[in-house]
């Protein structure tokens, strides 16, 4: 059995509606623990997954007192934004499983390997905003 | 000199009551490699919500927090498994002589005496993973700079 793998990501709501900018205000974590896992604690995590992993995305605000929610996902390969749902890393590419939009989760195509980068919007206070960043998972 | 928009507010920035703010400090601790390794050293990382007023060490088991006299801290714990039990069972250290921390239940709170003295104060936190109570062997600071400090800013 494949363990289930979590990414918890941690923001500054207050200070990127200050700023208008994520500018190094996102954290990101993973439990993966892999040998290419890197970038733990940074806007730029590479995790390393498994086909038919599935992946649980967490949001948290560090104020808590702020609410935040995922908006939408999108994928990249080698930079290039992919626009083809069947090109893209995971499977169910939407809210999977829970009623609650601070998670999110997806399970790794299995057959596929690589690089692929990511980004999600950040529901804040009704303002939708892409991360700056491109995380990203290696599919070993 | 002209009248700014903070003028006509009534609200300079030296006027903003800094003592107002809350400071949250947030673990996310990856419980499970804790509980294998039986340590939470290197399967911790803590952050807070003040790095544009100068603090550092975010996402390292050494944060240095700046903070004011009559900051209100919040002092909380996510574990990465979100099945897994986890909080701060306590703080230890300096920072308890000039903040009197109360257990909330899910949090850890205190305010900073009005009458601290500014300068370097360090702790030690002691968290709770299930059953277990395992001290981070790194400590971590606040910075209580005076109230009338200017804001720092975070070079981009």
């Amino acid at each position: 059995m494949i363990p289930q793998l979590n990414i918890i990501t941690m923001i500054n709501s207050v200070a990127i509606l200050s700023d208008s900018t994520f500018n190094n205000y996102l954290y990101m974590v993973d439990n993966s623990r892999g040998q290419r896992t890197c970038g733990q604690g940074t806007d730029s995590l590479c995790t390393q997954v498994v086909g038919g992993q599935v992946l649980n995305w967490h949001l948290n605000p560090i104020n808590i007192q702020m609410a935040v929610e995922f908006g939408d996902f999108r994928w990249y390969k080698d930079g290039i934004l992919i626009t083809n749902p069947d090109d893209e890393p995971v499977e169910k590419s939407k809210l999977y499983g829970s009623p609650t939009t601070t998670y999110w989760a997806a399970i790794v195509k299995s057959g596929i390997k690589g690089q692929y980068e990511y980004q999600f919007q950040v529901n804040l206070l009704g303002k939708m905003l892409w991360m700056t960043s491109f995380p990203r998972i290696y599919v070993a | 000199m002209g009248e700014s928009d903070l003028d006509r507010m009534g609200q300079r920035p030296q006027e903003v009551d800094l003592s107002s703010i809350f400071v949250y400090v947030t673990s996310i601790m990856d419980v499970m490699e804790a509980l294998v390794k039986g340590t939470v050293d290197d399967s911790v990382y803590i952050y807070d919500n003040h790095v544009v007023k100068g603090s550092t060490g975010l996402g390292t088991q050494t944060l240095n927090t700046v903070v004011n006299p009559g900051n209100r801290l919040i002092w909380s714990v996510y574990g990465m498994e979100v099945e897994t039990l986890t909080q701060i069972n306590s703080i230890s250290g300096q920072v308890n002589d000039i903040c009197d921390i109360k257990d909330m239940g899910s949090y850890l709170a205190g305010t900073i005496k009005a009458d601290t003295i500014p300068g370097t104060y360090e702790y030690t936190v002691e968290y709770q993973l299930e059953s277990q109570l395992m001290t981070l062997s790194t400590t971590q600071t606040l910075i209580v700079e005076s109230a009338q400090s200017p804001v720092q800013g975070v070079q981009s």
